[in-house]
């Protein structure tokens, strides 16, 4: 009989005892299987160079130690990454001089500082998008965001960031946006912006003050900063409806919640760390008496204890 | 407060129990694609070094991913691709009902060298699914973890191989 060669699994089910009795049978009385057959017993016997476990890891052991001695630390933007941006903005700007849009984005974990072409920077927090059109930027600043960012805009004409959840419009100051679905953020760290949410009208908020629009009611708080604490390795709240807490960790250290056990509209007021994993989770749930435990699927659950 | 914290791979008992883990299979698959052992056993190296200097940034749970991503990534910036050379394990006295003539033996011999040569010109992607089921025996699941690809393209890649194979030896 002929192999069934369309199906294309069919030999790797076979090694693998994972055919039918009838199958099996089938491809027994064929006259290729013998071939396939020494194969099977053959291959069972290899093995490759010898690998002396134990010495490998005495030796990742003493190149250990020496690093020790010689830890620095590393920064949390390294120069070369201001290098690459610097260079991407640079080859855009050459070859796409008219109407197409530029984009950058961030990964989990990932911070990265955007120049915009008058000098206004965009610092962007984990799992964000920053987009604009080059073309005649100096008469027409504006920029759309998903996610998180923190600006310092040049004094200029209007300066506009367009979310989904609503826009901030500022002449030349610095001011955080934080967007996600039914929730819009903004802190005000110099100047004066006005921020409108979708459905509503505008409100102008100035030095320490901050807005938040969730599920469609807005508050309006005082905080005290010079600049965001995320920059220097470290996020805070004021506040703050826990599930965005939960979304920033997130975002941090790429994992996921199920979060379906708490309430997540209860408020949290506090700092965590970006440095350490476990002290993140330990700052943010203990207070709140939360416990967390990894499934299998390498989702984290909360519950009550 | 928290009955069970996580397990921290900064702890050097728990970076160990990840390290007699992982580093065999790591170092195979490697060593499948390269064919150097030198080589493959400096990227593990890297790796697990690696895997040290971010421990606080990685969970315990996601070190063996983390730790495949890495060498991948060192492996596609080296560029020495020397042959695979397997070799068999020194086989036990079996069933020794059978006698087994010089000439059967000689025979044997002549297949095994077939197959390995055979093996040695896979490609890659072939090769070690292949490798990776036959001599480290991870089913196909596992494979498909490791590799980033469907458990389909998996049965794919090592039925193609069995042909490729069968061919190969089969040719005079």
């Amino acid at each position: 009989m002929k192999i069934n060669y369309k199906d294309e699994t069919f030999l790797a089910r076979w090694i693998a005892n994972e055919l039918s009795l009838k199958e099996l049978e089938e491809f027994q009385q064929s006259d290729v299987y013998h071939q396939f057959k020494a194969i099977d017993d053959a291959s069972q016997l290899l093995k490759t160079p010898d690998y002396n476990q134990k010495e490998a890891l005495i030796q990742i052991q003493n190149k250990l130690q020496f690093k020790e001695a010689n830890k620095k630390v590393v920064k949390l933007i390294p120069n070369w990454m201001y290098g690459v941006v610097a260079s991407i903005a640079l080859l855009i700007s050459f070859f796409y001089f008219n109407y197409s849009t530029t984009d950058f984005s961030t990964s989990y974990g990932e911070y990265s500082t955007i120049t915009l072409p008058d000098n206004s920077t965009v610092h962007l927090s984990p799992n964000s998008t920053v987009s604009y059109k080059k073309y005649k930027w100096d008469s027409n600043r504006g920029v759309s965001l998903k996610g998180k960012a923190f600006f310092e805009v040049e004094k200029g004409k209007s300066f506009t960031v367009n979310t989904t959840e609503g826009n901030v419009t500022v002449l030349g100051t610095k001011f955080t946006v934080n967007t996600s679905k039914n929730y819009f953020e903004v802190l005000c760290y110099e100047g004066k912006v006005g921020v409108t949410s979708k459905n509503k009208g505008e409100t102008i908020l100035t030095l320490g003050k901050a807005y938040r629009n969730y599920n469609e009611k807005t508050e309006e708080w005082t905080f005290n900063s010079n600049s965001p604490s995320w920059l220097k390795g470290e996020s805070s709240f004021m506040n703050t409806p826990l599930y965005q807490v939960i979304k920033a960790l997130e975002n941090q250290f790429n994992l996921k919640f199920d979060s379906s056990k708490i309430d997540t509209e209860k408020r949290f007021t506090g700092t965590f760390t970006h440095e350490d994993v476990n002290i993140a989770l330990q700052t943010v749930f203990a207070p709140m008496k939360i416990s967390y435990k990894l499934a299998k699927n390498s989702t984290v659950i909360l519950t009550y204890k | 407060m928290n009955k069970e914290p996580l397990k921290s791979v900064c702890e050097q008992q728990n970076f160990e129990e990840v390290f007699n883990k992982h580093s065999q299979t790591l170092r195979n698959y490697i060593y499948y694609k390269c064919g150097d052992t030198q080589q493959a056993e400096d990227i593990v190296q890297e790796a697990y070094i690696k895997l040290w200097n971010n421990c606080a940034k990685v969970i315990f749970e996601k070190a063996k991913s983390f730790l495949y991503t890495v060498a991948n990534n060192h492996f596609l910036n080296e560029v020495a691709h020397k042959k695979v050379v397997l070799e068999y394990q020194k086989q036990n006295v079996t069933n020794s009902t059978t006698i087994e003539t010089p000439q059967y033996l000689l025979e044997e011999e002549e297949f095994h060298k077939k197959l390995k040569k055979a093996i040695a010109d896979l490609p890659e992607r072939q090769r070690e699914v292949f490798l990776l089921s036959r001599i480290d025996k991870k089913k196909y699941s596992e494979i498909s973890e490791i590799l980033g690809i469907s458990v389909k393209a998996v049965e794919k890649r090592m039925s193609k191989a069995l042909l490729t194979l069968k061919e190969q030896i089969g040719k005079v």
